[in-house]
């Protein structure tokens, strides 16, 4: 009577015990399967970064780790003027982007099949367009004899061409379509999740479609306006060639400053140090806009 | 019981904001449409021009400038270096990526999503300050610059593509579907095989496709981790805008954007444009 | 004898007041290029009525909503609330109340706000926002809930809120799209009666859409059932059962046995028609049949079984086949000769039915009451069921 029941315990602990290490070796398997790649990043790319720390604490002359370098820097006027004109410029450009393509994202939601495909083409591909050759369309596009002069010498409403092209306006012009992208997925994303109901219940209870849109579209688009945002200031904050083209040499912007410092100048403490408050800056707006968008989050989005 | 409709003044009132409102709306959406789209179109345009500069319109039609390309060396020598290091890059960085997507989207451990931020965070990176990382670092190890560089350094940038391309067709692929196989069975590595892959071939292609472009384009990391001997075809391009608007940059930037079509329609066929937007 | 019971001879049924009707549709139509979602729909709902819109899916009845609430113009006739032509009137300025299937509450702001919505909207002054809202909230028996998220209530709970925010506004007219689909059974029949109840102590007329019969059947003074676009038959829900319009009516509600039947003759608004073998005098439908072949109904309930043929009234003999015991009621089915299948449902609870067949048995199947058959011409289109074979 007992030894069938025993042997009968002892098969089931032993299938069970077989069932448990067969999921652990299957996570173990895929484990490995992650570690190239995160090994690999370790090394191409944690480490760099590693060196920009390494580079901005040592000053020349000085042992060990050091602020010089940094307090050189944010005592600088020219420098904080720089960090001034790229912060207001990125916000600029990221407020303008915003305005163009939240329009944009709310028709997307409410148009066919083949305005959405349009209207995804048309973001996807200056999107994945090399950044100078969207630059090199700018610098035509704005030139004395590029388009616009030509479009308003042509409509009588200037006589001579207006200088775009090598300003700070000709680069905002220019930033501003090459952020576009950027902040319209975001929009469409975060619009794409709201149920169309919500506004026709709006509207359904008095609220004329402009107010229904206010009231109801608006808020909750914000995750989506905020991620959009983020995403726009700080590729803007860091962008080089697009100002480093359009802008000739009319204006600096901190990545111009890192790019003289580290290749023309060879003043690898100060790039290095530009480098790191650059990242520190976009990593706090990025921080910031983070906890702003958690703020709207409104529970579960009604489905 | 209830209100009465409003009368016909206020219904006019309503149809004027309504009519405002849309105008308002399908204005501003044109015009951030045709800000995306004309920049790419007019350099497209412009490098058709006959004549010895750009001008938009461009004074005459002709394909004299893309034979210009062909002719010049450096042209060509830059133009083949961006494909070797491009196509390299995107090797390396699919081996890495496809693989590091399954335990992403199939393993649930402590750590997954942070490990998944760790692995995204070179999209978010300024390419600046990456490519001067990587200045640095290669010169503390005291290696010199040279191809295989830059190509481990565009991997680096471009692997985020390929995993996030990987990892959302994983995450639509039927559990089930595996399951079956195993039943009838398969084991793993044919599962894998004749299963699993066939279905993540259409997302790997399109993350491919980005990364491989990406890495084409590039220009800021290139810029820092060339050096001096070595061309690709966007640091030619940004040299020749440099000094002088010479319409053989408006061709090459023609194919640039040729091959970014090319990528984009690819991408729509494998996956679609609507599935792209949600990654 | 029992009185012959009147055939329907109109699709629809005129609302039984004589007030002037809160909602007409005159001939309304929508077409999207060659296709025609609602077609030439008339309809008029008396003040308080409630009237369901009930078909299957595709069948328009969401469309013509759309239309009454203005979010679609129709391509023709006219929407007419209370003596206003609506075609032109913005959906926003209709006061139509609408519930959403899936409630569609805003879920960045609370109950309270959400009720208030529609007031804010009409600028009501503050203190009678907010004591209306309390009222509202009482009524739907959800005091205390004014400072909750929609996401934190359950299903029901969002539904009463839902109803809360449309009826705090008075509106002309209600319209319902289908709000119960996401409960399950239980809540929904508690929240049908609880509707119902609601709307009948504001004399709110009503217009519901839903494609659950049962739910049509029971909430609704008129049921408007709706087929590509046309209402079929519009009448009061017993109306809809025991005389049905056409073949489509007879099938969509409720189940039903539809047999191949051949005309005899006929009389007096009365027929005689041959099923499987056995003659059966019945009443004639509206619609007058031409030929000799013809569709009988004849609904499960009006069958009964018995050991042998009873020597007075027509009968069919066959073997049970099936027994099925579904609660309330057995089902059997009953096959006749080689290829006449009948399914017959008696309750389990009455006395003369204590008696409980087996498959195998072989029975006689009677018709209980003749005068509940109907009739109806071969050639109708839009029967979707398969024939009883």
């Amino acid at each position: 009577m007992d030894r069938p029941v025993e042997s009968r315990d002892q098969s089931l602990s032993t299938s069970a015990a077989r069932a448990r290490q067969a999921v652990w070796s299957r996570q173990l398997r895929l484990w490995q399967l992650v570690l190239p790649a995160t090994l690999f990043l370790l090394v191409y790319f944690v480490v760099p970064l590693g060196m920009l720390f390494y580079f901005s604490v040592r000053a020349p002359g000085v042992q060990g780790m050091t602020l010089l370098n940094f307090q050189k820097l944010l005592t600088d006027s020219f420098f904080l003027e720089t960090l001034g004109l790229s912060v207001r410029l990125s916000l600029e450009v990221t407020a303008v982007a915003l305005v163009l393509g939240f329009p944009l994202a709310y028709l997307y939601t409410r148009l066919g099949p083949a305005w959405r495909l349009t209207i995804l083409f048309v973001t996807l591909l200056p999107l994945l367009t090399s950044a100078v050759v969207r630059s090199f369309a700018w610098i035509v596009i704005l030139g004395k004899q590029g388009l616009i002069n030509a479009a308003l010498i042509g409509a009588g409403v200037v006589d001579t061409p207006v200088k775009l092209l090598f300003t700070l306006d000709g680069v905002r012009i220019a930033l501003a379509q090459v952020q576009l992208p950027f902040m319209l997925l975001p929009l469409i994303n975060a619009m794409e999740r709201i149920d169309p109901s919500l506004e026709q219940a709006a509207v359904s209870l008095g609220a004329s479609q402009s107010r229904a849109f206010f009231k109801v579209t608006v808020p909750l688009s914000a995750p989506g306006v905020v991620a959009g945002a983020i995403l726009s200031f700080a590729l803007t904050i860091s962008a080089f060639i697009t100002p480093a083209m359009v802008g000739g040499g009319s204006f600096t912007v901190i990545p111009t400053l890192i790019y003289q410092s580290a290749i023309v100048t060879l003043d690898w403490s100060t790039a290095a140090t530009t480098a790191l408050i650059l990242l520190v800056v976009a990593l706090a707006v990025v921080w910031g806009g983070m906890s702003l968008a958690r703020r709207f989050r409104y529970g579960p989005e009604s489905a | 019981m209830g209100q009465r409709v409003p009368e016909r003044a206020g219904r006019l009132g309503g149809r004027v904001g309504h009519a405002v409102f849309w105008v308002a709306i399908w204005t501003l959406a044109l015009a951030g449409l045709l800000y995306l789209l004309l920049p790419t179109l007019i350099i497209v345009l412009a490098s058709f021009t006959a004549g010895e500069y750009i001008t938009f319109p461009p004074r005459g039609l002709s394909l004299r400038w893309f034979a210009r390309l062909m002719a010049l060396e450096e042209v060509r020598t830059s133009a083949w270096r961006s494909l070797i290091v491009a196509t390299a890059a995107t090797a390396v960085a699919v081996v890495l990526g496809v693989a590091a997507a399954f335990p992403l989207v199939r393993s649930r451990f402590a750590g997954r999503e942070a490990l998944n931020a760790f692995l995204m965070s070179p999209l978010i990176l300024p390419s600046l300050v990456y490519g001067l990382a990587g200045l640095m670092f290669v010169s503390a190890i005291g290696v010199p610059l040279s191809v295989p560089v830059l190509v481990l350094s565009h991997v680096a940038i471009i692997v985020p593509y390929v995993i996030r391309t990987t990892a959302a067709s994983l995450a639509l692929l039927d559990p089930h579907l595996e399951e079956a196989a195993r039943s009838l069975g398969a084991n793993a590595w044919k599962t894998f095989l004749r299963v699993i892959l066939p279905n993540l071939l259409p997302g790997i292609a399109t993350g491919a496709a980005f990364a491989f472009i990406s890495s084409f384009d590039n220009l800021t990391v290139s810029l820092f981790l060339a050096g001096p001997r070595v061309e690709t075809l966007p640091i030619r391009l940004f040299a020749m805008i440099n000094f002088d608007l010479d319409p053989a940059a408006a061709a090459i930037s023609a194919v640039l954007v040729l091959i970014t079509f090319a990528v984009v329609l690819l991408a729509h066929w494998a996956v679609g444009l609507t599935r792209v937007v949600r990654l | 004898m029992k009185p012959a019971v009147a055939i329907e001879r109109r699709a629809v049924t005129p609302s039984p007041t004589s007030a002037r009707p809160d909602l007409r549709l005159v001939t309304v139509s929508r077409r999207y290029g060659p296709v025609t979602a609602v077609d030439r729909v008339s309809l008029d709902v008396a003040p308080g009525e409630f009237v369901t819109l009930l078909g299957p899916s595709g069948c328009g009845k969401t469309t013509l909503l759309k239309c009454i609430a203005g979010f679609l113009p129709p391509s023709e006739g006219q929407v007419v609330l209370r003596d206003e032509v609506m075609n032109d009137v913005l959906p926003h300025l209709r006061n139509i109340g609408i519930v959403f299937q899936h409630y569609a509450l805003f879920p960045h702001m609370t109950v309270a706000d959400n009720v208030a919505f529609g007031l804010r909207m009409r600028k009501r002054p503050r203190g009678a926002i907010a004591s209306r809202v309390q009222e509202m909230l009482r009524l739907v028996r959800l005091p205390g809930f004014a400072d909750r998220y929609p996401h934190q209530l359950s299903g029901g709970q969002q539904q009463r809120v839902a109803l809360a925010r449309v009826l705090a506004v008075e509106p002309v007219l209600l319209l319902l799209d289908e709000p119960f689909g996401a409960l399950d059974k239980k809540l929904r029949v508690e929240m049908q009666l609880e509707v119902k109840q609601l709307v009948a102590l504001l004399g709110m007329t009503t217009i519901f859409v839903t494609h659950d019969q049962e739910e049509a059947m029971r909430m609704s003074d008129r049921v408007a059932i709706m087929h590509a676009g046309r209402i079929v038959q519009c009448a009061a829900p017993e109306v809809v059962y025991d005389r049905p319009y056409d073949l489509f009516v007879a099938d969509f509600i409720g189940s039903s046995n539809l047999l191949d039947g051949r005309i005899l003759g006929t009389g007096a608004a009365r027929l005689r028609v041959e099923v499987a073998g056995v003659p059966l005098d019945v009443p004639s439908n509206a619609t007058p049949l031409t030929g000799e072949a013809a569709v009988v109904m004849v609904r499960p309930e009006n069958l009964a079984l018995s050991d042998t043929r009873p020597p007075d009234r027509p009968a069919w003999a066959g073997v049970d086949s099936l027994a099925l015991h579904t609660g309330p009621v057995m089902e059997y089915e009953v096959v006749i000769g080689e290829t006449w299948r009948l399914r017959v449902s008696r309750p389990r609870m009455q006395v003369e039915s204590a008696r409980v067949w087996a498959k195998g048995d072989r029975v006689a199947v009677t018709v209980v009451d003749l005068e509940a058959v109907r009739v109806f011409p071969s050639s109708t289109a839009g029967a979707t069921s398969v024939r009883s074979l």
